[in-house]
């Protein structure tokens, strides 16, 4: 029996470890957005309700035609361009997903919260290329750190629904 | 700090079960049939209740829901604190904490806890209708009524972003909300100005199986005095 306990306790630290460090697997977006490039403009106007909703949108074709009347020279593929010219929906990858129970609003927290988009999502900003991955692993803890270090309620019903 | 608080006037509530379907509605609760009900598995965190009430001859109808019990006998049985006391008086319930051991089912005399016996599952034709602010419960824990507490969230941030205080309209749970009778009253008792607070202390107020020390905070108005 006890030659046994060994592996066990070595498995489960492993299978604890697997889950606990290893991020996601990698996500690979339809277009290669540079956000840098884009650094400049605020992130809600292609996010919008990052700021007035409970979720921040993922922007559509029709966001990047409002700037953009031809295509950006040599930084999209012309097949691409064509599909968001014509206002086909582009398959974004949502790179940051909460679970179901948990309620969260942007506007709380960017509003009265005053928190900046980076304080979630990291240097997404300044990445010249599509993050594979969230650049912020979220978690439970991630949020309590913040909510204790700024007085926010620790009541767990105010996030769990 | 606010303390919520709900009255139910039995002598204006016509049994008609609006509060239930809205109940059901609002907190995404999945149909239940005859032979769930039979069997004790009925979805819903509202029920009608007969109860013999002193000095009526036939029964009454009761609309029982979580009575958000001040000493709450379901909080002190659960082994992982998936229910607790909040510090507006909520009893609330953590899903995802909760390990469907049902010691809360048993411990609460109101018997308003609900466990999942199966997965949530809603018609095809109303795919799209759940409301977003409530998660659907998985199979395997015990939920109940939060009064709505996802209102109070919403209601709260609201407030802030206009830059004002939650005011008493803010926040209402759906079944308060659709009571055509207006049998119901909600808001918060700890505020001497509140109607809930002046109705609770009046002489028609009295709290269901009060004598069991839990203090509720659903106050009932007897019928016909």
């Amino acid at each position: 029996m006890r030659r046994y306990v060994f592996p066990v306790i070595v498995a489960v630290l492993v299978a604890v470890g697997w889950v606990l460090v290893l991020p996601p697997a990698p996500m690979a977006q339809p277009i290669a957005f540079n956000h840098a490039k884009h650094a400049s403009a605020a992130c809600v106007l292609c996010h919008q309700g990052a700021t007035t909703g409970v979720r921040a949108g993922i922007p559509q074709a029709d966001t990047c035609t409002r700037c953009h009347a031809t295509a950006p020279g040599g930084k999209i593929s012309e097949a691409a361009w064509t599909g968001i010219a014509s206002g086909r929906r582009i398959a974004w990858q949502r790179l940051t997903r909460l679970p179901d129970h948990v309620a969260f609003s942007h506007r709380r927290h960017t509003g009265p919260g005053q928190l900046a988009c980076a304080s979630c999502h990291g240097d997404v900003a300044q990445r010249t290329a599509p993050p594979d991955r969230a650049p912020v692993r979220l978690v439970m803890t991630t949020c309590l750190s913040c909510h204790t270090r700024e007085g926010a309620s620790e009541d767990c019903a105010g996030c769990h629904r | 700090m606010s303390r919520w608080g709900l009255v139910i006037d039995l002598d204006r509530c016509t049994g008609c079960q609006a509060c239930v379907v809205a109940c059901k509605h609002e907190n995404n609760l999945p149909f239940s049939t005859p032979e769930t009900a039979d069997v004790g598995r009925l979805m819903t965190w509202i029920q009608l209740v007969a109860a013999d009430l002193p000095g009526r001859p036939m029964p009454s109808s009761l609309p029982l829901m979580c009575q958000q019990c001040d000493r709450p006998p379901c909080t002190d049985v659960c082994p992982t604190s998936a229910t607790y006391l909040n510090p507006e008086g909520i009893v609330a319930q953590i899903y995802p904490r909760c390990i469907g051991c049902r010691y809360c089912t048993n411990a609460c005399p109101y018997a308003v806890k609900i466990f999942n016996w199966t997965e949530p599952e809603w018609p095809e034709s109303m795919a799209g209708m759940r409301n977003p602010d409530v998660s659907a419960r998985p199979k395997g824990v015990v939920e109940k009524c939060t009064f709505c507490h996802h209102r109070l969230i919403a209601a709260r941030e609201r407030a802030r972003v206009a830059g004002r205080e939650l005011a008493p309209e803010d926040y209402v749970p759906a079944c308060v909300q659709i009571c055509p009778a207006e049998a119901m009253t909600f808001g918060d008792l700890s505020d001497p100005h509140s109607d809930v607070a002046a109705l609770a202390s009046g002489p028609r107020a009295f709290r269901w199986m009060e004598e069991l020390g839990t203090q509720p905070k659903v106050v009932y108005l007897r019928e016909g005095e």
